[in-house]
């Protein structure tokens, strides 16, 4: 059934070894124009690597390509950019300080003499804007001035703008709400019907299969399979990528609930949220969801004292606590793991021993002297009862996988031995198997008596996992659901119903 | 969405103000403030000499705005000058080529930026180390080159690029205005100077939207160092010598007018017109101080404190 | 931007119009521009002008201004142009430069101001007058008198201030002419120290260091002479070794008293500075006056230290 000449691009027999790992062993790609082809896999399972050599942004050691017809091999990530590949990064790569024209055509301005043609820049963006259906960004508008969301946007014009026969797309709707999933999937439509050929990597099973016709899945960096979207579903594709059944991705075995141990009233920060009330009890999950730029993290760092409340009271065991800075959080046995592992969390160039052991370091200090072997057999323990698995404590954090990472996050927080633990997006960006580890040990850490708030996007993270679940929408806590809660009720109350009318209109 | 962005486009639109025009409101409230202290300040000759005492520092910042957008730094320009310098003055003797020794200060200061842009854009140097490096070198070929003592006996076409004017405009002011404009024309109009704004914005993005960030970042540092030359000739023009220690701290001087101008030293923000509201400010506090007999050490601080200040105001005003 | 650049222009340009021609004041306006103030000598001398200032109750018809040039040819140039500017009545300058300064001396003349150059001189014709010491004067006497103790030969090592300064270039001149009369010294090494006694300190360290055979070192000013004095004195070195420096800081004065430091030359700054601020108010009122006035340089050895310490 496969002739050749079918496929836009054939990536054949593809191997990449780094010293010491095999990253791609004879992996196998074939793209036909016109479609939605999602590569799927764990983290680690070469996904990343694959794209990379595609872009030519790694040469490949054994293996083949052919794009259009054509054996190719780029050099870099400007010559596969030249033929027709371009790609969005799952980093937003936007110059915060430049216009929206000048990111979207940064080099492939019009221009005569070396000079741009400001006038016709505009043009073209707010004509391409047009042509995509999205709703139009005023061209000058500096990037920083708009929301994630917006500048994913912007993105995925940018890419569009090169009228590539591929657009590869990691993550994109990892920073964008449901509402704005919906306009990247008429533009990815659009594309499609235009004879484009997208290659989408993601790790959201329902969006996978909103969007795909085909399904590569790779493990451990091999091919496993290609199948069309329509033979596969959830359990079967989870079962592809880790290669064994998943009975039970969420595991939550309710305990038994103790005192209420947080309280907050009426927390007011202006112009990010409102008269924010809720309560945390011993054992408990609770859930706090919304759309993007709802007010959820922001409330959480106003419990945590990064960015203090402007009013309103928060209580820790019934009693009163002023929250001015994190230290006065965490003197209250409040720890906070923040969405941004990378850029709120980690030291990525440190050991993973000093990553965790560095908020308790005074403690495992005597007169200012870190007691070494104590941190290292404290250390230890942890890494152990957390399962991270690394080659040793004393490896860079930099090279352990994503759920790894945050795992090594969790035991810093653990390590302090905190009664309330609130989590921000704890499993983004990570795959099943980490996700699977995550919640199995959230769940063993409120059966110790420890309350934990779980703020997250991920509908169906929030339904299996909470207890009870606060709904934010534009910082107003809009409704608390304790039973019984669906994916509709949530976003009946998350969505801002006000503001998409406007824009449609 | 856009109901949002217009909402916190017309909220802020008195902090917009500060963010937009506040160097100008800085630099007339100097102006004024200086103006209403002594009665020689604003007048048509001290005018002409702020210009003329702000040229030089004026066209090393225009060179220097290039290399700070691009997120670099070049902490060698005063240096440089005094190497284009000396190398110019050697043949600029009554009876030799003038504009042969114009051409070799230009080229000098050419060569030794594009040193400079090489080792950063090729060898991946960081050009702090990079260019505090070429500033020993820099001054070592000088002092060698003239042996320690100042060059002199120059010829009179050469006195006249320092010393000369055109229409009541000294000479070196309208170097001033050439480079500002050419400055211009590179930042804000052409593919190029998109491209140096991009590197410095984020140069990941850069290169994956097909930008050579080498080659952009070469052109910085050239056209700093061509920028030097530039400024060599005037310099010794006005002092009547090419001397080997000239320029000493020049470059300082340069980075205060660019990041006083409301460039970013992480790079991506810059423009000349903040660069010569820099230049003016800090040009018109050195003036009106000197005309106000403020103590030469009492100057020092007033300068620090105003340098911090406006990058701070900036600061506030682009939260 | 262009309308907010267009109000700023017409703002000042405004302004401009209304302040120009503003009458100047009865008082004679006089202008003192330094190269730098940042060293001890040069700070002497400011104080020693304050001090007379005050002392003749100058108070009530003259008035200083003041400038530092923080040692930039360029910048002193602009200072000078600035004070011309204001129409002061006349110019005191201690030029940085011997060449480097002639356009503001030239400046001055063409200006009509008197323009007294105090210190150190430039090659310009059109000054009104100097009012100093010659430079090349202080390098004849601590050569004169290091070789007078060594008993005319031996091998020297000199120390150099910022090259291509006048004071420097001058006081290596007055070496180097004594040197034509004494054939059995000569130099065997030279470093430039930027008139620092840490460099000097650094420098004469090295030298020792390398084996190098010496018996005088010239230091072209005081600073650095003391730093090779306690290199010297750190190595065990001291003896046998003839130092001296130029300028006569309390400093070194002390360490020729304790009998340390073999000689230093007074540079009588406080005279200077008195005789500059004269000639210049004297020339500000139209009265005729020198061409130069000198002030000379006194060696300072311990014979005569009693002088100069008390």
């Amino acid at each position: 059934m496969d002739r050749p000449d079918q496929y836009l691009l054939r990536m054949e027999g593809i191997t990449k070894t780094f010293p010491g790992v095999t990253a791609l062993d004879n992996v196998t790609l074939r793209v036909q124009p016109g479609t939605v082809h999602t590569i799927m896999g764990e983290n680690g399972a070469g996904k990343s690597t694959l794209m990379k050599v595609l872009s030519g942004s790694y040469p490949a050691d054994k293996g083949t390509v052919f794009f259009d017809g054509e054996q190719v091999e780029f050099n870099s990530s400007n010559d596969a950019l030249r033929h027709g590949i371009s790609m969005i990064h799952q980093e937003l790569s936007i110059i915060p300080d430049m216009t929206v024209a000048d990111n979207i055509y940064l080099g492939h301005a019009p221009s005569s003499f070396g000079m741009v043609n400001d006038k016709k820049l505009m043009e073209m963006t707010t004509a391409l804007f047009d042509k995509l259906g999205i709703d139009p960004i005023p061209p000058k508008t500096r990037m920083r001035e708009l929301s994630i969301a917006r500048m994913q946007m912007v993105e995925i014009a940018k890419a569009a703008s090169f009228e590539s026969k591929i657009i590869i797309m990691d993550e994109p709707t990892s920073a964008i709400s449901e509402k704005e999933v919906e306009v990247l999937f008429n533009i990815i439509r659009e594309l499609k019907a235009k004879g484009t050929a997208i290659i989408y990597i993601s790790h959201k099973m329902d969006e996978i299969f909103q969007i795909s016709d085909y399904i590569t899945v790779l493990r451990d960096g091999k091919y496993v399979d290609t199948k069309p979207a329509s033979e596969l579903d959830n359990d079967k594709l989870v079962k592809m990528m880790v290669g064994r059944d998943l009975t039970e991705m969420f595991k939550r075995t309710p305990a038994p609930l103790g005192d209420t141990v947080l309280e907050v009233r009426n927390l007011t920060r202006f112009g990010k949220f409102y008269n924010v009330n809720l309560s945390l009890r011993k054992g408990e999950i609770l859930g706090i969801t919304g759309l993007i730029g709802a007010g959820r993290t922001e409330v959480a760092e106003a419990i945590f004292g990064i960015w203090p409340a402007d009013s309103g009271e928060i209580l820790v065991h019934g009693r009163h606590v002023n929250v001015r800075r994190p230290i006065d959080a965490i003197n209250n046995g409040i720890a906070f793991l923040t969405e941004d592992r990378k850029r709120q969390g980690l030291f990525l160039g440190l050991s993973v021993k000093r990553n965790v052991s560095i908020c308790k370091i005074r403690e495992l200090s005597r007169m200012n002297i870190v007691d070494v072997r104590n941190e290292r057999v404290v250390c230890r323990q942890y890494v152990e009862s957390l399962r991270i698995k690394t080659p040793s404590i004393a490896t860079k954090v930099r090279s352990l996988s994503g759920g790894n990472q945050q795992k090594a996050l969790i035991a810093r927080w653990l390590l302090m031995e905190p009664d309330i633990l609130i989590l921000d997006e704890p499993t983004r960006g990570i795959d099943v198997g980490a996700k699977q580890e995550i919640y199995a040990l959230i769940d063993k850490l409120t059966r110790d008596g420890k309350a934990v708030i779980l703020i997250s996007s991920e509908m169906p993270e929030v339904i299996s996992m909470c207890d009870r679940i606060i709904v934010m929408n534009q910082g107003e806590a809009k409704k608390e659901l304790t039973h019984g809660f669906t994916q509709e009720d949530i976003m009946h109350h998350a969505a801002n119903f006000e503001s998409i009318r406007r824009t449609v209109k | 969405m856009t109901t949002l962005g217009r909402l916190s486009a017309k909220k802020g639109s008195a902090t917009d103000f500060i963010a937009k025009y506040g160097l100008y409101c800085v630099f007339i409230l100097l102006v004024l403030i200086m103006t209403l202290s002594h009665s020689a300040f604003l007048t048509i000759p001290n005018v002409r000499n702020i210009l003329l005492q702000v040229s030089i520092n004026g066209i090393l910042a225009v060179g220097m705005t290039m290399v700070i957008v691009t997120g670099g730094i070049d902490l060698s320009a005063g240096s440089m000058l005094a190497f284009a310098g000396v190398v110019a003055t050697s043949i600029a003797h009554p009876g030799q080529s003038f504009p042969l020794a114009i051409v070799i200060g230009l080229f000098m200061g050419f060569l030794l930026g594009a040193v400079n842009g090489f080792l950063v854009a090729y060898g991946r140097i960081v050009p702090f180390i990079v260019t505090l490096g070429m500033t020993t070198i820099a001054r070592g070929m000088a002092l060698t080159y003239a042996n320690g003592r100042p060059i002199i006996n120059l010829m009179p076409s050469f006195k006249f690029l320092g010393q000369g004017t055109i229409c009541y405009v000294p000479v070196p002011v309208l170097f001033l205005f050439l480079a500002l404009a050419v400055g211009y024309v590179i930042l804000n109009k052409s593919v190029l100077g998109r491209y140096l704004l991009a590197t410095g914005g984020n140069e990941d993005a850069a290169i994956a939207s097909g930008v050579s960030t080498k080659k952009v970042k070469f052109f910085a540092y050239s056209f700093m160092g061509l920028m030097c030359g530039l400024s060599s000739i005037l310099l010794a023009g006005r002092t009547n010598a090419g001397a080997p220690n000239a320029g000493v701290g020049y470059e300082l001087d340069a980075i205060a007018a660019v990041v006083v101008g409301g460039a970013s030293l992480t790079g991506g923000r810059g423009t000349i017109a903040g660069t010569l509201m820099g230049v003016l400010i800090i040009g018109v506090i050195q003036n009106g101080l000197d005309i106000l007999n403020v103590s030469s050490y009492i100057q020092l601080i007033v300068k620090g404190l105003i340098i911090i200040s406006a990058v701070w105001m900036d600061q506030k005003s682009n939260k | 931007m262009k309308r907010t650049s267009t109000l700023i222009l017409s703002v000042i340009l405004g302004l401009a119009v209304c302040t120009y021609a503003v009458a100047g004041e009865k008082k004679i306006r006089v202008g003192v521009s330094y190269y730098s103030l940042s060293a001890e000598f040069l700070a002497q001398l400011r104080d020693s002008m304050d001090e007379h200032y005050r002392d003749q109750n100058l108070g009530d018809t003259v008035e200083l201004i003041v400038l530092d040039a923080q040692g930039d040819a360029n910048k002193q140039n602009d200072q000078v142009y600035n004070l011309i500017s204001q129409g002061v009545d006349a110019i005191i300058i201690d030029p940085y430069d011997r060449e480097q300064q002639v356009p503001a001396v030239e400046a001055c003349a063409e200006a009509g101001i008197p323009c007294i150059e105090m210190n150190a001189s430039t090659v310009s014709p059109q000054r009104t007058s100097y009012v100093g010491s010659d430079d090349i004067v202080s390098g004849r006497l601590l050569a004169r008198e290091l070789l007078r103790l060594s008993g005319g030969k031996g091998n020297i090592i000199v120390i150099h201030g910022v090259a291509g300064q006048n004071s420097e270039v001058m006081r290596h001149a007055g070496l180097e002419e004594v040197l034509r009369d004494f054939p059995g010294a000569k130099v065997v090494a030279e470093k430039v120290c930027d008139w620092d006694r840490a460099k000097a300190l650094a420098a004469v360290e090295n030298f020792i260091q390398s084996g190098l055979e010496f018996d005088i070192i010239f230091g072209e000013n005081d600073e650095m002479a003391l730093g090779a004095l306690v290199a010297l004195e750190n190595s065990g070195r001291r003896e046998g070794v003839f130092v001296g420096g130029v300028d006569a800081i309390p400093d070194a004065l002390e360490a020729v008293k304790d009998g340390r430091l073999d000689c230093t030359v007074f540079q009588n700054s406080a005279a200077q500075a008195r005789k500059a601020l004269d000639v210049a108010i004297e020339a500000a009122q139209g009265k005729s006056i020198d061409a130069v006035y000198d002030i000379p340089y006194e060696l300072v050895t311990p014979a005569n230290i009693g002088e100069y310490v008390k």
